[in-house]
């Protein structure tokens, strides 16, 4: 009963409430390397020096510390570092008769969704789902892929 | 790409994504840019390799792509949620090749080269354009691939 309740509470200290959430990876699944799958990062505690991974599938759920795993550390650095999305659709463009704009090529890697949130410039927050985009995109491949070093792949 | 990956020490193309532009010279031949390096190919971690097309001095040289997959894996990534997989990378350089040199996107090539599983393996390469990319595997090309001498620059 004591183990039971200490879990619990273990439990709800490593599952963060979704505004504490810094970023939401969803993994899309592929024939050969993954299950589809999502990643919740967080801080641990108010301290922002311990960080919380947890990867979340159809069959079950792990969780890792950044203490254990600190590919966790080093990817929520890199998140920082993400550049500012400016609001610039290609569409625009092509009505101002400049073409579709062509962008790089990013052969394979993990297909992620992120989902954040930023604070705007008057200082209100908002949500945030980003797919794409050629600096996320490479986060969010290189942070599942990472992981994988922790926490293993979650082959199909 | 296999020369460059012998010459950084590795186990020829099973080790290490490429990706080479193929470019087409002012007397009509066509010659592979530069290898571009990507991931090593891990279990479990499909590797990913950034071609940024504004690297290539011209982009109107630019007719395909050559890059290789992990042993056995002979046809174009498959699309799963947002990703495109490979046909998403040969509709790139159909917009790349129907913007510089006009309206010619439709000759666009993706060559994949990857190493046959089993006895006797060699490098097998396939090729794609927009008429098969979805449709499996493509026909594979020189299949002396290993014997014949690559072009350089």
């Amino acid at each position: 009963m004591l183990a039971a309740a200490i879990l619990a509470l273990v439990l709800a200290l490593q599952t963060p409430a979704p505004e504490n959430v810094l970023v939401t990876i969803t993994v899309a699944g592929d024939e050969h390397f993954t299950l589809p799958h999502v990643i919740e990062i967080s801080p641990a505690g108010t301290g922002g020096e311990v960080w919380v991974a947890v990867r979340t599938w159809e069959g079950g759920t792990r969780t890792l510390t950044s203490v254990q795993c600190p590919a966790i550390a080093d990817a929520v650095r890199a998140f920082a570092d993400l550049p500012a999305v400016p609001v610039d659709s290609p569409v625009l463009a092509v009505a101002d008769g400049n073409g579709w704009p062509i962008g790089p090529i990013l052969l394979h890697g993990f297909e992620t969704t992120l989902s954040f949130q930023t604070t705007t410039d008057d200082g209100s927050v908002a949500r945030v789902q980003l797919s794409g985009g050629n600096s996320y995109r490479r986060w969010g491949h290189r942070t599942v892929a990472d992981l994988i070093g922790c926490w293993g792949p979650l082959t199909p | 790409m296999e020369a460059a990956a012998l010459a950084a020490g590795e186990d020829g193309l099973t080790y290490r994504e490429r990706a080479c532009w193929l470019l087409r010279q002012p007397d009509g031949s066509i010659i592979a840019s530069e290898p571009i390096e990507g991931d090593i190919f891990q279990p479990g971690i499909t590797p990913t390799t950034f071609m940024d097309p504004y690297q290539v001095s011209d982009m109107s040289r630019i007719v395909g792509i050559v890059h290789n997959h992990g042993p056995g894996f002979h046809g174009p990534s498959s699309p799963s949620g947002a990703y495109g997989g490979d046909a998403a990378a040969l509709a790139t350089l159909q917009n790349i090749m129907s913007t510089y040199p006009v309206n010619i996107g439709w000759q666009a090539r993706l060559y994949i080269v990857a190493k046959t599983e089993g006895a006797n393996s060699y490098n097998k390469i396939n090729v794609y354009g927009p008429e098969n990319i979805s449709s499996g595997t493509g026909p594979e090309v020189n299949p002396d691939a290993d014997l014949q001498a690559c072009p350089t620059n």
